[in-house]
């Protein structure tokens, strides 16, 4: 009774509102409200098979993918991301985080992660937003998953510019070189997870599996919220 | 607003503050009405609820208000009053713990102390007081006393108490008031060291805390920067604007540019700007708790001000927010911010710094979307203009929301304010920003820190050289005088309305017919609630105080303006400056017609050399040349100086309109040559239809008799103003009876060292049934006619 009165009074000064759909939250739900998390879009296993093909199959780079929804432009999970990304909700990422160990937590425990990798933001644009959003959601699924998380180890170490217009070439060249191990030691013989908000083309993951493997990590696998297609 | 509750149950709380202040409900008679209501609503709720479920939200609604009410009353202004034995007694022994102290000031250090016990003659006072003790002695006694006190400490100081200056004429600044306020019951002046002593060395740990911080700092701010510089990032840094001239301020006010001196927002973003610098890579919940921490030490520092208080709340709240992952709107902000600091002190309501800082933010966050949304609808090619029109309308917003407020305290409308803040707000930015780099340097780096204290200087000096040239234009205000909270009121229900109603009118002459009937609407209902102290038609008489001396305004009924005498000047103090003008301009006078100097006293012409140099005075006539009195040789060749036409007394009718002003100086005849200065006063009989009034300056017995004998009835008058402020070496027998006055009114300062008046001049007009008025007792005196007789007026309400 006390922490929802608490979280109740707490809402009449601070009220919380779902990033989806703008609209106040009751004191039962938490950052995201049900009738946003019921629509959008799930990604089915013959979507994300298809997807793994068509994306880090080449390079074989990457053993293992999954993801959680399907990234689509002007619905709830585009407001969801933004707001997490541009509105300082950082801890709505976490939430994120929960849920895809929720649906895709077994499917990851047959993988034997050892450590959970973040997509590492440019130094610059993290001062800028204060936070790197991959971190968060890492954490959220790191908790409930019980692998721990580590932020430090990748750095980017090319300033890119924002990848959302550009085309899966571009992309390539764009985060060519973007990334650096930290920490070698942490990483050799390790089954790493990368982590990222949405996953486009599939670039960004590629390039960071290449330096960790280069440092001696065992298997990469990659895990995003959402997929765009 | 609708998703903020907070909003809703903020306006509603002030809403029962505002109640409670109109009706003043006792607190008896309040309880009982609470407990009643809750018992019929607990019965409504139960019978009615499921027929109408809207009661419930009404009695929330109620509910909130009686809450708004009571926190009144609870907070009531509890300061209490000296009692009348123990106020100006000698000798006066006060022991008390200094409560706080005020930095220190070119010429004066102020302090406040909490009494233990205030022991006068034969009175022995033990209950608590907070009074304000202002110190002045030469610079290096100041200094080291100022050096040597802490709060806590114990002291015994021997001088007498004084209650502060209250409101004495018509728009002056209630400053006992004031000081009630901030919790100060009376004051104490100190002009000598050996009148305080310290018995005492316990230090209060966290005022001590604060008030070297504060001390540091402004050691560190005079190490580095020049007096005027020094002085307004004392203003800006630490809220104490104590060293900026009154003069300076002024300038600020005709500028439109006062609201920089005010701590606030833009402090409060720079201290957090700093914070996350410093700490960019430490966790986020731990860098924003510090955050807030710096963020509190700001406003501990500052003296927590409610500019300061509300920025704090506001940014506070954000982070918060920020750290929770919660909504907020800078509305939703606000309302927060304002409910903490009414929940504390619901008088803030009434407090100028309050009312100000919020209708200043509130006015921004109001009118800038609108502001913008106009902007984006225009397509403005060029960014920097748009980004200039952007910053303007932030400024204007603030403008409108404070416009109210700034009408009632200021009396001025700035018209130049919106191009000078476009320079002035970004160059404060600058300037407090290179201040605190220049302070910070300077611990580390001194040899740096003086290049950023030069360049810092120099942004100063652009700044008040801008300030002074702009704020000094005959064109850069309005002069708006007798602007109350009802026509505030009309001007924002009409302002709302338009806004209101805007989006149905899309015919654009049917948008100009609008605006224009509603400035009408406002002009018609404004001058509705203008209410003219002194109205055509009538003669009023303004026995100004001015403390020890005299000032006598008058405006005849067809609105032609007369001074008689205008106060004292000292070193210190001019009656002229701080008193007469700031009167004249309240009560829209901008020349007077007429002036006399009754004598060549310095209580009776001193406040004329402003006067003159202003060019407020166009005409003035004064006792006969005396070129053995240097005093007189001064002022002959300062008013030649200046463009005033100039003459003597001597026996004549003065006719304006249907009132006779009669001066009965007999200037050629031998015995009234050989007469003293003082009975060679201007001695002037006003005359309108059966109502008259006679001044008779500083006469004394000689005179009297003189003039007695040479004018007989002539001088019976409805009102005298008494000979002398009273003394008893005037208004003999004979010269009262000859009088007759009905009223007599007499202009002399509270304590006085001649002791004026005389206890056997006030019987005397006692015994001669004349009703008698005293500047000292009540401060200005208003008297009123209508041709047919004197009416006393209450200034007052």
């Amino acid at each position: 009774m006390s922490t929802k009165f608490f979280i109740s009074l707490f809402d009449f000064f601070l009220p919380r509102f779902c990033p989806g759909c703008k609209q106040k939250l009751s004191v039962k739900q938490k950052y995201i409200c049900d009738d946003c998390i019921n629509s959008i879009s799930l990604a089915t296993n013959s979507l994300i098979k298809i997807e793994y093909r068509r994306k880090f199959l080449d390079r074989k780079l990457i053993s293992g993918f999954t993801t959680h929804y399907i990234f689509e432009n002007d619905k709830e999970l585009q407001h969801i991301i933004h707001s997490i990304k541009y509105s300082n909700k950082f801890a709505v990422g976490k939430r994120l985080g929960e849920m895809i160990a929720e649906i895709r937590g077994n499917e990851i425990k047959t993988w034997n992660i050892d450590l959970i990798v973040p997509v590492p933001l440019h130094h610059l644009k993290k001062a800028n937003r204060g936070y790197n959003q991959s971190f968060y959601i890492a954490k959220g699924l790191g908790k409930s998953l019980n692998i721990p998380v580590n932020q430090s180890i990748l750095k980017r170490v090319k300033f890119t510019q924002t990848q959302t217009t550009l085309t899966l070439v571009e992309r390539q060249e764009n985060v060519g070189n973007a990334f650096k191990v930290k920490k070698t030691k942490l990483v050799e013989g390790k089954n790493i997870l990368i982590i990222d908000d949405v996953i486009t083309t599939g670039a960004t993951q590629n390039e960071c599996a290449k330096v960790l493997k280069e440092d001696g990590a065992n298997k990469i696998y990659a895990c995003a919220t959402a997929i765009a297609e | 607003m609708n998703d903020y509750p907070v909003i809703k149950f903020t306006i509603l709380f002030t809403a029962g503050i505002l109640l409670q202040h109109l009706i003043n409900v006792d607190i008896l008679i309040f309880y009982f009405f609470l407990i009643s209501l809750t018992v019929y609503s607990l019965i409504i709720i139960k019978r009615i609820y499921k027929h109408f479920p809207l009661t419930n939200q009404f009695i929330l609604f109620v509910l909130i208000i009686l809450f708004g009410m009571s926190t009144a009353i609870l907070n009531k202004n509890t300061i209490k009053e000296l009692p009348g034995n123990i106020v100006h007694k000698k000798p006066t022994i006060t022991y008390g713990k200094i409560e706080k102290v005020n930095l220190i000031q070119k010429d004066k250090l102020v302090f406040e102390i909490r009494t233990d016990s205030i022991i006068t003659l034969n009175v022995k006072e033990t209950r608590t007081y907070v009074l304000q003790c202002t110190f002045k002695e030469r610079k290096n006694i100041l200094l080291k006393f100022y050096n040597s006190i802490y709060p806590g400490y114990k002291l015994k100081i021997t001088r007498s108490v004084y209650n502060a200056r209250d409101k004495r004429n018509p728009g002056e600044f209630d400053y006992n008031k004031y000081l009630r306020t901030k919790g100060i019951s009376g004051t104490i002046n100190i002009n000598k060291v050996n009148q305080v002593k310290i018995t005492g060395k316990d230090k209060d740990n966290f005022k001590s805390f604060v008030f070297n911080i504060r001390k540091e700092i402004t050691k560190q701010i005079e190490k580095l920067y020049t007096f005027q510089t020094s002085a307004l990032l004392k203003g800006l840094l630490l809220a104490d604007r104590s060293n900026i001239s009154y003069s300076t301020k002024e300038e600020f006010i005709n500028a439109g540019v006062i609201h920089v001196l005010a701590v606030s927002g833009l402090h409060v973003g720079f201290i957090s700007l700093i914070v996350i610098i410093l700490l960019g890579r430490i966790n986020l919940f731990i860098r924003s708790g510090l955050t807030i921490i710096a963020l509190f030490l700001f406003l501990l520092i500052t003296g927590a001000p409610s500019s300061v208080v509300r920025a704090v709340i506001m940014g506070t709240v954000i982070i918060i927010s920020f750290m929770f992952v919660r909504g907020t709107n800078i509305f939703n902000s606000l309302a927060l911010a304002g409910l903490i600091i009414l929940l504390i002190k619901p008088s803030q309501l009434f407090a100028p710094g309050f009312q100000l800082s919020f209708s200043a933010v509130s006015g921004i966050a109001f009118f800038f979307p609108i502001f913008k949304g106009m902007i984006s609808k225009n397509n403005i090619k060029s960014k920097s203009i748009e980004y200039i029109l952007l910053f303007l309308s932030v400024s204007l917003g603030a403008q409108i929301g404070t416009l109210p407020f700034t009408l009632i305290y200021f009396g001025k409308l700035s018209i130049i304010a919106l191009a000078i803040n476009l320079v002035v707000i970004p160059l404060v930015g600058i300037i407090i920003a290179t201040g605190i780099v220049s302070l910070l340097l300077n611990l580390m780096l001194p040899s740096i820190a003086v290049y950023y204290a030069s360049a810092n200087e120099f942004f100063t000096g652009f700044m008040f050289w801008l300030i002074n040239k702009t704020g000094n234009l005959g064109f850069s205000f309005i002069r708006i005088s007798n602007f109350n909270f009802y026509d505030a009121y009309i001007i924002f229900s009409f302002l709302l309305f338009l806004l209101f109603i805007k989006k149905k009118f899309v015919n654009i002459y049917a948008r100009v017919i609008i605006v224009c009937l509603i400035i009408a609407n406002i002009f018609l209902f404004t001058s509705l609630t203008k209410y003219d102290l002194l109205p055509e038609n009538k003669l009023s008489v303004l026995m100004i105080d001015v403390g020890q001396g005299d000032a006598i305004l008058i405006k005849f009924p067809n609105g032609r303006t007369s001074l008689i005498d205008a106060g004292i000047r000292l070193n210190t103090f001019d009656i002229g400056k701080y008193t007469i003008e700031p009167l004249l301009n309240y009560l829209n006078i901008d020349k007077i017609d007429l002036a006399f100097v009754s004598h060549m006293d310095i209580d009776h012409y001193g406040g004329y050399n402003y006067l003159i140099a202003k060019g407020i005075i166009n005409e003035l006539i004064k006792p006969a040349y005396d070129s053995t009195l240097s005093k007189d040789v001064k002022f002959e060749h300062f008013m030649d100086d200046n463009p005033i036409i100039k003459s003597y007394y001597d026996q004549k009718i003065i006719k304006i309109g249907n009132v006779r002003v009669y001066i009965l100086n007999l200037t050629n005849n031998i015995k009234y040559q050989k007469l003293s200065g003082n009975n060679k006063s201007g001695i002037i009989k006003v005359v309108y239809g059966n109502s008259s009034i006679l001044f008779a300056g500083d006469i004394e017995n000689k005179g009297e008799k003189y003039y007695t004998k040479y004018y007989n009835d002539f001088l019976k008058s409805d009102i005298l103003k008494v000979p002398h402020h009273g003394s008893k070496t005037s208004s003999t027998e004979n010269f009262i009876n000859y009088i007759k006055p009905l009223y007599s009114i007499i202009s002399v300062g509270k304590y006085n060292k001649y002791h004026h008046p005389s206890i056997s001049v006030l019987s005397r007009l006692q015994r001669y049934n004349s009703k008698l008025f005293r500047t000292d007792k009540e401060g200005a005196i208003l008297f009123q006619s209508d041709g047919i007789k004197f009416r006393k007026i209450n200034w007052r309400d």
